[in-house]
């Protein structure tokens, strides 16, 4: 077996897979459809979600008093400020409580005496629902009542000739600080964004979720459902090439599904990252566009570093789901191995994320899955030493043709090939 | 030509086939005939080198199947009993693509492809996926794989089977120009008529043995039997033949 042959061999397998793919619209369905399904309609409901508090925003949030004429003050505050205006109560109270109120706010009889005395006056905010619009409503009034409440405070505060410091003898400020030579700082995308520090691990073995499994199932295991393998073996084809040639299909599949989730996460971090500044200010589309690239982290560094990390891994998964299809007789021997994989990677990702804790010892970074899901995570985390990467590439490139080698000798052998043949 | 030597296969406890020997020659038809579970698609999963011999072994025109196994894949074409194709490739796609893995390509490949529609009569689904085929338009496909490298040694597990009346005798026709051709034709089938028809010579195969071997029409004198099939029955033993037919009936009601 020459080079030349393998290569021949590689390329005749690797483009028929390809083609089978492409012309397999369900298979295609279930590997893309995920990564462009969910997030639309994620940003469908941030949408929907998000032209309301807009709206809420430019118009203000109507609402009414019970008792009004208790606090004529606090009235005129909630008139003048910005994120609400006060309606007039409905003329059927029985009927409709609200009119065209989204929160009532019911004062007590004697809430001037009470605040008169230094006391704390009791008041209460009803609102219609437990819709969206609601709950930022009920938002927006609470941040008027508290303005209001600090006013008093600073009144009462003044009389006594005490400053707010009197109030907060001990002040607490939270940060995190990346290691002198971390692969991302907090400018380059990294930094403690708990969004992309889950988001992205998952995605990186969320294929498993999607069609990526079944694109396996289909090249291996699918031979010997379809009865197509011994045409296959009975040509001078070698093994090796055969496997290489579908996982490569199978590869490149992959990397496409995670390139979607990982863009996606990406921007899902510029958009945590530059959140303030894209609600706060006004900017035109290609405006947005260019504050989230910016804030996504778009630095060569990162996305390298993801790479590095993805790129072995998703052969080490691939390949080691490729050994057990080689082997198992049937779809449905292979089926009740993929459910095992697909409820338990999902979890273990999720385990390994919160239970390790934020600083780990190097030798975890080589320990075979785990030790790239700890990676990404700490690549978002902005902890991630440029050598804990190095040990990472290193293990999971070694666990990576290990695993290639498995589903190749796998697929070289009799006991499995022949496990379902009729 | 491709001869057989103490051949033998265990599968745990399981002796699919014990000390097989036979040889089939260039320009000769050799009937395989037996029982289900006689250990015929093992012998020529053996000779296809898909599965390894416990013991013995056999060559393929002087090529070993244990130890040159690549060199007998290419002197060698078969056609497997249960044999399928892939859902989203045309006919064609499918000749090329076995042709391809054979080390064959070009204007030559194109020629035997165009060859193999045209003498298997398959024009009407040349070109078409193969998602949805008959169990005909199946077979002739996979039998167009089997010889799409012009293999001079080819082995025929139940070639006629699901074929219609038209396709059975085209195959059969195919049969006989192989053996005109000069080439060694190994023919697994249970079809008496079949065997009677087209085989030089049969070897009768019973839990993994060759009870007798001979032309069909030795066969049925050695035995005083008015045909082939009631020769068949006397070998094999009436008694193995009716346990054989209950032991299917009774599968196909499990089933």
């Amino acid at each position: 077996m020459t080079l030349k042959q393998f290569g021949r061999d590689f390329r005749i397998v690797f483009f028929k897979e390809l083609r089978e793919l492409f012309r397999d619209r369900r298979s295609l369905f279930w590997l893309f459809a995920p990564p462009i399904i969910l997030p639309g309609i994620a940003i469908c409901a941030a949408l929907f979600i998000g032209s309301q508090i807009i709206r809420i925003a430019d118009e203000g949030v109507p609402v009414t008093f019970e008792n009004a004429a208790a606090a004529p003050d606090l009235v005129n505050h909630f008139d003048e400020a910005d994120a609400t205006y006060v309606v007039d109560p409905p003329e059927n109270p029985e009927e409709d409580a609200f009119g065209e109120a989204l929160a009532i706010i019911v004062i007590p009889e004697d809430f001037q005496e009470i605040l008169a005395d230094g006391g704390t006056a009791q008041v209460q905010i009803v609102t219609k629902d437990s819709s969206v619009l609601t709950f930022f409503a009920s938002s927006a009034v609470r941040s008027v009542l508290d303005d209001y409440r600090d006013d008093i405070l600073q009144a009462r505060l003044a009389e006594l000739d005490l400053t707010d410091d009197w109030l907060e003898p001990i002040r607490i400020d939270e940060g995190r600080r990346a290691t002198q030579e971390s692969v991302a700082s907090e400018d380059e995308g990294g930094g403690s964004n708990i969004v992309a520090t889950i988001f992205l691990p998952l995605a990186v073995t969320s294929w498993l979720l999607g069609g990526g499994m079944g694109l396996i199932l289909d090249t291996t295991v699918g031979e010997k459902e379809r009865q197509t393998i011994e045409n296959l073996l009975v040509t001078p084809a070698n093994r090796m090439s055969i496997v290489m040639g579908k996982m490569t299909v199978v590869f490149i599949a992959s990397m496409m599904v995670m390139s979607l989730w990982l863009t996606e996460g990406l921007l899902l971090n510029g958009v945590s990252n530059a959140g303030t500044d894209l609600v706060s200010s006004s900017m035109s589309g290609p405006e947005v566009l260019q504050l989230l690239v910016e804030s996504s982290g778009s630095a060569l560094g990162l996305v390298l570093a993801l790479l590095v990390m993805i790129i072995p891994f998703t052969i080490m998964l691939n390949g080691l789901v490729m050994a057990w299809c080689a082997y198992a007789a049937n779809y449905r021997e292979a089926n009740l191995f993929m459910a095992l994989v697909q409820l338990g990677l999902p979890a273990t990702v999720l385990l390994t994320i919160f239970s390790l804790p934020p600083e780990v010892v190097e030798v975890v970074y080589a320990v075979p899955l785990f030790g790239t899901i700890v990676a990404i995570r700490d690549l978002f985390s902005g902890t991630l030493s440029m050598s804990a990467l190095l040990i990472n590439f290193g293990s999971a490139a070694v666990y990576a043709t290990g695993a290639l080698a498995l589903a190749a000798w796998v697929f070289g052998r009799e006991w499995s090939l022949t496990r379902g043949l009729q | 030509m491709i001869s057989v030597l103490n051949l033998a296969k265990r599968f745990k406890d399981f002796q699919a086939v014990k000390d097989l020997s036979f040889a089939a020659q260039a320009g000769e038809v050799f009937g395989l005939l037996g029982p289900n579970g006689a250990g015929k698609t093992t012998t020529l999963r053996m000779l296809s080198t898909v599965v390894q011999p416990t013991a013995g072994t056999a060559k393929v025109d002087g090529f070993d199947i244990r130890t040159e196994k690549e060199a007998v894949r290419r002197n060698l074409g078969i056609l497997v009993e249960s044999a399928g194709l892939y859902a989203h490739s045309t006919t064609r796609e499918h000749l090329r693509y076995i042709g391809n893995l054979h080390g064959l390509d070009g204007a030559g490949l194109e020629k035997h492809i165009n060859y193999l529609i045209d003498v298997l009569d398959m024009h009407d689904f040349a070109d078409r996926r193969a998602k949805g085929f008959s169990r005909g338009m199946v077979r002739k496909v996979v039998l167009g794989m089997a010889l799409i490298h012009d293999p001079l040694n080819i082995i025929l597990d139940e070639p006629t089977q699901g074929l219609d009346v038209v396709s059975t005798r085209a195959v059969r026709a195919i049969i006989q120009r192989f053996r005109a051709e000069g080439r060694c034709v190994i023919l697994s089938t249970h079809h008496m008529d079949e065997v009677e028809r087209l085989c030089d010579r049969v070897a009768i195969i019973h839990r993994g043995e060759i009870l007798a071997t001979g032309t069909p029409a030795e066969l049925i004198t050695r035995f005083g039997a008015d045909n082939l099939e009631t020769a068949f029955v006397e070998i094999i033993g009436a008694e193995a033949l009716l346990r054989e037919a209950e032991r299917e009936a009774a599968d196909t009601t499990r089933r």
